[in-house]
Order: structure tokens, then sequence, then C-alpha cells
């Protein structure tokens, strides 16, 4: 008994000296960095990338494939974990409040710019963080079951135009998100009132259609791909300016009658807190760069179907500024707060 | 089938290939039996290190962690009250009561018994039918999923105890719970401003706040610093009538249950193992003794969950759709490997799923024969005196409701429900119906809307679906049976004293 209240003691000693000692590093730490500014980043420091989902998910895995990547060309140590939670918001609390160094980056997707723009409106603005690298594109697709009498966009839109409000359409998450403003656009052009089916994920939906229990699915190419080769779907239209590499039979939706403005997409990338230093911002934006253009990045995003992000910190800021416009616009439409 | 599977064996006779599987089931052990540490979470960890490995590898090891861990969490379910996993709660009704009687050896052998049989009989079962149940599941749509949870929910009065009133107040209370957050639907915020709420109530903090502080806090009631009992048993404290008592549920009903209901996407281990549980009681003779340390509880539970993890990857390997959280990561390893769960796996690349399929075979003795072993190493926790088992278990509390998601909200939102938990029991409204409402409410919800959504005809469209048709006339059935057979004893009784009297 006395011997393991003894080992009590000793482990607790142990936990509270590491906790003092990591006190000591970061007070000494702080005092360092606020005297000198570093413009240069360290690669003995370790990087680490929060993602906003639990592990496994799209984002984790570009975040990881990311993080080895830059590895590969830094030689440095880029760690990812995971901050769950308030769809977002806790990531996006903790990017916030990080030290604006480069050290600490978080992945990002259209939810991100959701939240400024929606729930989190009285919190941030888009200038409170720096947008730093856009890693991947993951153009929308239109999907039906193989027992669907539609064949093409057009003869889907027919029968919508004839049964407003009877075409039921599934995608990921509630009115707003990505998918369902995705749609929204398509629908409008086309002039057609469908009813809106929020699944908890794109996998979700997919599982829905394949049973049949919706009639289209709102998807990405990576998620439908596998039941377009084995004839269980039919996709009917990809969102995108050109035809994608690996479903060349699929039209766009331009070519397909509707003439959509397609720079709305699903993308993926890399954000931190606002006042990174310039010089910093462009190491960070020139390392993903390299990150991206590594052999097994380009392999993984060809194996999941997606295009490749090629855009530096500018026009990555321009094109996330662009994408909120376009869903504020949307919002408003929508009526979402 | 037969050549694949061969083909399979032969492919995991190797040195790496074992080592997987050992490792693999250590790790799971633990992962699982950390409350906070769920197997999709250990599963999560593991995936980045098996990048560079070959995908066979990779996967057998993975998929052993899956195993172990949701047998891991009913460790610490039984030894004390902090169920390990979301799965593990029912396993923690009977297994603590048992374990306070000083059988902690028996609970634990009969949960890991139940669990290798339950998984064992479980891979057969996916072996022989993977592909036709997987496309049984797509028949699910919204309204087979309301139909389903509410048949959950109608659980409620085989498990309940005592009051129905205030079994009714637990499971509203819990309804009301999950509802805070984003609403799924139409993404306005309900009772949530900000901030981390948004994300809702996590159910695992929520579980280890509700049963294992508030256990901690009952413990600290008791200012006199006694032992646990253990009572000195031969062996493993399993015996052959504890084997005639519980083997049906051990090797048919748990294994069936738990691999059906693992099939269907979504539905998982959690409630696999609350209707395992409530079968078990309501084809029982000894009724009462359930929830006070029944070892057919724990062999129920326990065998259900476990049986819910080939479940799983019946509808992940045949159709690429994943059935449970730690199901869709694994579908994210084997992206990464440049393979894809689905129907071009079984076509192209075979060997993939057999070779699994036989390593589940090789994986689960070894996972039970090494639980075995661990049953009188754990049994030792309770023989530590109540004042320092208190400290270590509030720490495990904070330590496991951090490691859920690496952030402080969970450990708040654990240190609530153990309060809450510990005024809860104390009022003696069960927390049964509360965990009950929590697993189901999300999927109650989402699929009710859902369904409406969809259909067009209103509600009579319940009618126009066999599934969901048969599952309300079961939830139903499962409501009023017992409530009816309660009243008719209360007559019988009155009646009974009324002629004694006379």
């Amino acid at each position: 008994m006395k011997k393991f209240s003894l080992l009590l003691m000793f482990i607790l000693l142990c936990i509270l000296s590491a906790c003092s000692n990591g006190n000591e590093n970061a007070l000494s730490g702080g005092k360092g960095e606020a005297a000198t500014i570093d413009t240069t980043l360290d690669f003995e420091k370790q990087f680490t990338i929060l993602v906003h989902t639990t592990a496994g998910g799209p984002t984790d895995l570009m975040a990881r494939e990311l993080a080895k990547a830059a590895e590969e060309v830094t030689g440095g140590t880029f760690i990812v974990e995971n901050r769950p939670g308030g769809s977002g918001a806790v990531q996006m609390a903790e990017i916030a409040n990080a030290k604006a160094d480069g050290y600490t980056l978080g992945a990002m997707t259209p939810s991100q710019i959701g939240l400024i723009e929606g729930t989190l409106k009285n919190q941030y603005d888009l200038e409170d963080f720096s947008w730093i690298s856009q890693g991947q594109i993951d153009p929308y697709v239109i999907a039906v079951h193989k027992d669907s009498p539609f064949n093409t966009l057009e003869e889907l839109v027919n029968y919508a135009k004839e049964n407003p409000g009877k075409l039921t359409v599934g995608g990921y998450g509630a009115i707003g998100s990505g998918h369902n403003v995705a749609w929204n656009i398509f629908s409008e052009s086309a002039q057609v009132e469908t009813v809106w089916t929020a699944y908890e994920s794109t996998g979700d939906a997919v599982t829905a259609i394949l049973g049949k229990h919706i009639d289209v699915a709102n998807s990405n190419p990576g998620q439908v791909s596998q039941y377009y080769e084995s004839g269980d779907l039919k996709i009917l239209g990809v969102m995108s300016e050109e035809r994608l590499e690996d479903l060349p039979d699929v039209p766009t939706y331009k070519e397909a009658g509707f003439d959509v403005d397609t720079s709305w997409a699903q993308f993926r990338g890399v954000y931190g807190p606002s006042g990174i230093d310039e010089a910093i911002l462009q190491e960070l934006s020139s390392i993903f760069e390299k990150a991206i253009a590594t052999e097994g990045y380009q392999t993984y995003l060809k194996n999941s179907q997606m295009l490749t992000g090629d855009m530096d910190y500018k026009e990555f800021t321009d094109y996330v500024n662009n994408q909120s416009k376009i869903m504020v616009n949307w919002y408003e439409k929508l009526g979402v707060e | 089938m037969l050549a694949n599977l061969i083909e399979g064996f032969s492919n995991i006779f190797t040195f790496e290939i074992l080592l997987m599987i050992l490792a693999g089931s250590l790790i799971g052990y633990f992962v699982g039996a950390l409350p906070g540490l769920t197997p999709s979470i250990g599963i999560a960890i593991l995936v980045p290190i098996t990048f560079g490995m070959d995908p066979i590898a990779a996967l057998v090891l993975l998929v052993s962690l899956y195993g172990a861990a949701e047998y891991g969490g009913g460790i610490t379910a039984i030894l004390l009250n902090a169920p390990g996993t979301a799965a593990a709660a029912a396993t923690a009704w009977d297994g603590y009561p048992l374990a306070q009687k000083g059988l902690a050896n028996k609970a634990l052998t009969v949960s890991i018994l139940s669990s290798g049989i339950g998984a064992f009989v479980s891979a057969i079962l996916l072996i022989l039918t993977a592909v036709p149940m997987a496309k049984f599941a797509l028949n699910f749509g919204p309204l087979e999923y309301f139909a389903l949870a509410i048949f959950g929910l109608s659980l409620i009065s085989v498990l309940s105890e005592g009051s129905l009133v205030k079994s009714l107040i637990g499971m509203f209370f819990g309804l009301v719970i999950i509802c805070i957050g984003i609403d799924p639907i139409v993404g306005v915020t309900r009772f949530a401003e900000s901030g981390s709420l948004l994300g809702g109530i996590p159910f695992l903090p929520a579980l280890i706040g509700l049963f294992a502080l508030s256990e901690v806090f009952y413990m600290l009631e008791n200012t006199k610093n006694e032992k646990a009992v253990v009572e000195k048993v031969k062996g493993l404290g399993f015996t052959k009538e504890d084997f005639k008592k519980i083997w049906k549920t051990m090797i048919i009903k748990a294994p069936i249950i738990g691999y059906v209901i693992g099939v269907i996407p979504g539905a998982g281990a959690t409630v696999a193992s609350l209707v395992a549980y409530s079968e078990a009681k309501n084809s029982s003779k000894e009724k009462e003794s359930f929830g006070k340390g029944n070892i057919q509880g724990v062999a129920a539970a326990e065998g259900a969950n476990n049986s819910a993890v080939p479940g799983a990857l019946a509808p992940m390997l045949a159709l690429g759709i994943p059935g449970s959280a730690s199901a869709a990561i694994l579908i994210g390893a084997l992206t990464i490997q440049g393979l894809q769960a689905g129907p071009k796996l079984f076509h192209e690349t075979p060997e993939i799923p057999y070779t699994l399929f036989a390593s589940l075979l090789i994986s689960v003795p070894i996972m039970t024969l090494i639980g075995l072993l661990g049953v009188n190493l754990w049994v030792k926790v309770i023989k530590i005196p109540k004042n320092i088992l208190a400290i270590i278990v509030s720490t495990i509390c904070i330590v496991g409701a951090y490691a859920y998601n690496n952030s402080m909200y969970p450990v708040w939102i654990m240190l609530i429900f153990g309060i809450l938990g510990y005024f809860i029991r104390k009022l003696h409204v069960p927390t049964t119906p509360i965990v009950l409402a929590m697993v189901l409410g999300f999927m109650i919800e989402t699929n009710f809307r859902r369904a409406m959504i969809v259909s067009t005809e209103g509600v009579s469209f319940f009618f126009t679906r066999p599934i969901a048709l048969v599952l309300i006339i079961l939830a139903i059935l499962m409501f009023f049976l017992p409530l009816v057979k309660k009243i008719r004893q209360k007559h019988k009784e009155q009646k009974d004293s009324k002629e004694i009297q006379v």
C-alpha cells in the first residue's frame, strides 16, 4: 500500500515537473520571438496542421497527404491533428488564436467560409485569417441510379419542370451547404423546383441513391466513379469548365445545355491566423506548391479523382474572397442566416 | 469462394501478418479500455503508420485493432462502471454489479468469451453472406432507419426498472440533449449560440460522466475506506452451469443480432448491444436479476457489440459504404493504398477481402486468448482501496474525455454529466433510457424529417414500405407487451391477496 502511494506521488511529481518545464519553455520562447521577428521558417520546429473533421474523411486525408509531401520537400516535421466539433467552429477558434508565426495551420474547405459568413458572422471576418494554399478541387457531379428514367440532364430537367417540387435531391449538408448551393446554382439556371434532402456526409447520400431512396444525388467524382464503372449509377453531368480525365464520357453542365457559373467548387486548402509575415506567407505558399507537385501527392489526387490545386497565397486569397461573395449571395436567396 | 478463402489463409501465415494481428489486438485492448478513445479514434491514429505497409498487412492491423477495441470497452465498464466505448454501456449494466458482488472474474471471462465467440460466428456469417447482406442493407432508406430507431426506443419498457414515468422522464431528457447544436436538415442553431456547443453534446464523454464520474461521487459518499471483495475462485470463475445458462445467447442470438444490425450502415455496435441485451432480458425467466448482475446480460451486450464489427465490414467491402465510423476510416485507409472498397474490390483484387476474412478467423481466437490471460490481471484493479480508486477513476474520466478530441470541451461535458448523473441517480431516474435516447435520438429526428421530405404521400408512406411497417409493429408490441404483463401481474397479486384475506 505504501509502495503504491509512493508510486502515485512519484507519477504526480513527474507530471508536475513536466508541466512546469513546458511553461518555462513557452515563456522563454515567447520572449525570444518578441525581440526578433523571424522572417524565415525554421524546419527544426514542428508544424501542426489542424483538421476540423474527424480522421479518415476526405479533408483529413488531404491534410495528411499534404503534410507527408511537405515533409518530403522541406525535411521538417508536419503533424496533423484533428479538432472536430461545431462544424469547424472549434478548429477556427484555435486557428484564430494561434500565434501568427506560420507553425500552426489549418485545413480548410468552403465550410470555414460558410462559418465566417453564416453562424460566426459576428465573430470573424475573412481578414482575420491568412489564406495560404489551395490543395485540391473536388468538382461536383450529378448522379442518378441505373434504373432511373433519366439519361441526360435535359431529361431530368424536363421531368422536374413538369412535376415541380417532386424530384428529391440528396447531398451533404443542410440548406446553404456547399453541395446544396451547387445544386441551387444548377436548378436556378435550369429553372426547376426540387426538394433538397440533407445527409450527414456525401457518402450517406451516395448510399441513399444506390438504394433508390432519393431521385438524384449531388456528389463528387471520387464518391461515385466506382459505381459508375460498375454500372450501378449514371453520372449525368459535371460542374466544371472541362470534362474530367477519369470521366471522359460525362458532359459538363454547359455541354449538356446549362450554362452555369462553375467557379463554385468543393475545394480544400490550407489557412492560418492573420498577421503572418509576408515573407513567411510566401515561403509557406511555395512549400505547399512544391508539395502539391510531388509524385506521391499527385498519385493520391489521381486515386481519389480530384483536380490539383495550383494557386499561390495571393491567388488563393482572391479565390476565397470570390467564393465568399457567391456564398453570401446564395445565403440571401435561400434565407440562411 | 473456397479457393479464394484458402488463398487468403495462405497469405496470412507470414511473420509480418501474424505480428500485425498481435499488435492490433494489443493496441486495441488499450484503446478500447480507455474511456474516450473509441475504436474509430484508435484506427485513425494508426492509419498514418500504415501508409508505408503492404495493403493486406495494413488492413489486418486495423481490423484486429477494431475488433479488440470493441472488446476492450467492456473491461472498464465491468470494473469501474466506465464504458470504454459507447457500445459497452450495456455491458456495464450487469457487469459492474457483478464486479461489486466480487464476481469480476466471472464477468470478465463471460465478456471475453462472448466477444470472441460472437465475433467468430459473425465472421463466418460475413464470409457466407457479405454481398447479399450488403445489398439488403441498401433497402434501408430514411423511413426504415426511423422505424429501426423507434423500435430501439421502444425497448425502454423492457429495459426500465421500476417507475415507467421516471424512465420516460429520462428518455425525454436524452431526447432534448440531442437537440442541442446545428439543426441537421435546415442548418439553424438550436440551444447553442456559438463555439463548441454548435457541434452538439458528444455522446461518449456524456456517457462517461453519467456512468463513471457519478459512481465516483457515490464512492466519496462512503467515507469508510473499504476494499471491494473479490471472491476467490478457481481458474476464471466460469462454470459449466454458467455455460448452460448462457450458451444460446452467446453462440446464436447475440452474434446474429450483432451481425445483422452491424450490416445496416449507421446503426452499429451500440444499437446492436442494446437490442441484444433487451432480447436476453425479455426472453429470460429471471428478468428481475437483470441490471443487478446477470451474466446473461453481459454475454448479450458484449457478444452483440463484437459481432457488429464483421457486420460493419460487409457493406464496406461489398459496396464501399461504411457500416460504422470505424469502417469509414478503413475505407480512407484503403484509398490511400490505392484500393477502392466496393464492387471493384471483389472482382479485381479478391485476395484483399478474402485475406481479411481469413485473418478474422485467426485474429479472433488470438484476441480471445489474450483477453483470457488478462482477466486475473485486470481484476486486481478493484482490489485498490476505494479512496485511491476514486482518484484513479476520475483521472481516467478526465484524460479519456480530453482524448476524445484533444480539447477541454468534452471534459466539461463529462464533468457536467457526472454531476447531473449523480442527482439523476439520487432521484432514482434510471440512466438506461437516457442512454437509449441519446443513441437513437439523432437517428430518429433526421430520418423522420428526411422521410417526410422524400415522401409525397405523408404518413401513409409507412404502409407502402414493408420493412418499416414490420419494425413499427414490433416497436408497438415491444413497448406495450411488458406493460400489459406488469399490469396483469399486479391484478393477480391483488386478487391473490384479497382471496387470502377472505
